[in-house]
């Protein structure tokens, strides 16, 4: 197997100019070695000041979000083979965007998680919902919620959106994704202020229907689908409105 | 019961209306510009290959057609509509661009202005023939 060149992007602080690429040779150990395998093993064996996040290991917690040859994905579930074939060659790494940047690749996310509690990412039930309160398996509205409960909140979506990069207010996908699954949840009672809220002017108007949450998100969630159903919901509310069946 | 905060507020920037007007010109422009293509252009075929007519498009007849009431209505509509669909596009375009975007008001009076001169020089092209 060949050694791949590891390029990183490096910050030291705060200050995306003093920002640099730095490259490091390492060898594939294994088929099955993903892109954060190969940062581990640089950081264990050559340059051990090399920040990046990382928990799970398996996809399922969303820590080690970054961007890999120019796309969003998790550094624990991108194969180097995957992308650079079997004669080796170049992988670059660099840090999620529309996030500031700690250090390396480790972004601060606070800013993601602002935009969730915006839409109220909690569930609450309504005042007499009966216990316990049931949505059968196979019911539509369980069909419709599903995909997008399976949200592991990594902020990939973000990252990849245009749009949060163009208005750093934008709600974002993974806010409006939520608020999705909530207003289409029969037991919660907020609908109607989480739709004000993914109504206004940094949410669900801006969106351009440019798919790239949905192309990056490592669970499959249909975000842009999501988006769009808000988009329905507020039009049906307002229709109703106007003919006085909303109050 | 946690309410959502709602510091996210529709103040008409890049609100509901914009979005679903842009929504509704669509879906009337393409009726109208089928309509409008249909009648300028083809309208004669029969009669071109009948032989009762040497063109397609002659404008004697478009000026004839141009004078009727529901053309009238039709093609001011269309003037109208093609404006706002247009202008409105533009105006999400700009809303992206934040020097433009922060005086977001100033840009949305410009292209309203910009439009309501263009189709004031649209109506005056099309009295000529209704006049």
């Amino acid at each position: 197997m060949a050694d791949i060149t590891l390029t990183v992007k490096r910050t030291s602080d705060t200050d995306d100019a003093s920002s640099y690429w730095q490259s490091f040779t390492v060898p594939e150990i294994a088929e099955t070695m993903s892109v954060l395998d190969a940062l581990i093993w640089t950081q264990q064996n050559i340059e051990p000041t090399l920040a990046f996040r990382c928990a799970c290991r398996v996809q399922m917690c969303g820590t080690c979000g970054v961007r890999i040859n120019g796309r969003e994905g998790l550094a624990c579930g991108t194969l180097v083979r995957s992308l650079v074939g079997d004669r080796g060659g170049e992988v670059r790494v660099e840090p999620m965007r529309h996030l500031p940047v700690v250090r390396d690749l480790v972004t601060d996310p606070g800013v993601f998680y602002q935009r969730l509690t915006q839409v109220g990412a909690a569930f609450s039930p309504k005042d007499d919902a009966p216990e316990p309160a049931q949505i059968l398996p196979d019911s539509k509205e369980r069909m419709t919620i599903n995909p997008h409960r399976e949200c592991i909140y990594c902020g990939l979506c973000y990252s990849a959106c245009s749009v949060a990069g163009l208005d750093s207010g934008y709600l974002g996908p993974a806010a409006l994704n939520r608020a999705f699954a909530l207003v289409s949840d029969s037991r919660d009672g907020s609908g109607k202020q989480r739709l004000q809220a993914s109504a206004g002017d940094h949410g669900i108007w801006r969106c351009h229907t440019i798919f790239e949450c949905t192309a990056v998100c490592p669970k499959g969630i249909p975000i842009t689908e999501a988006i769009e159903g808000l988009k329905r919901k507020v039009f049906v509310s307002k229709l109703k409105g106007l003919i006085g069946l909303g109050r | 019961m946690a309410a959502p905060l709602i510091d996210n507020q529709d103040t008409g920037v890049v609100g509901f209306w914009p979005w679903f007007y842009q929504r509704i010109s669509g879906v009337l422009l393409i009726f109208l510009l089928a309509v409008h293509i249909w009648m300028g252009h083809f309208s004669g075929l029969r009669a071109v290959i009948d032989g009762r007519q040497e063109e397609l498009v002659l404008y004697s007849i478009v000026q004839q057609r141009l004078a009727q009431g529901l053309f009238v209505f039709v093609d001011f509509s269309l003037l109208a509509l093609v404006l706002y669909h247009g202008l409105n596009g533009m105006r999400n375009i700009f809303l992206e661009w934040p020097p433009v975007a922060n005086r977001a008001k100033a840009m949305t009076l410009g292209l309203w202005v910009l439009g309501v001169a263009t189709f004031a020089y649209g109506a005056w092209a099309l009295l000529a023939f209704i006049l």
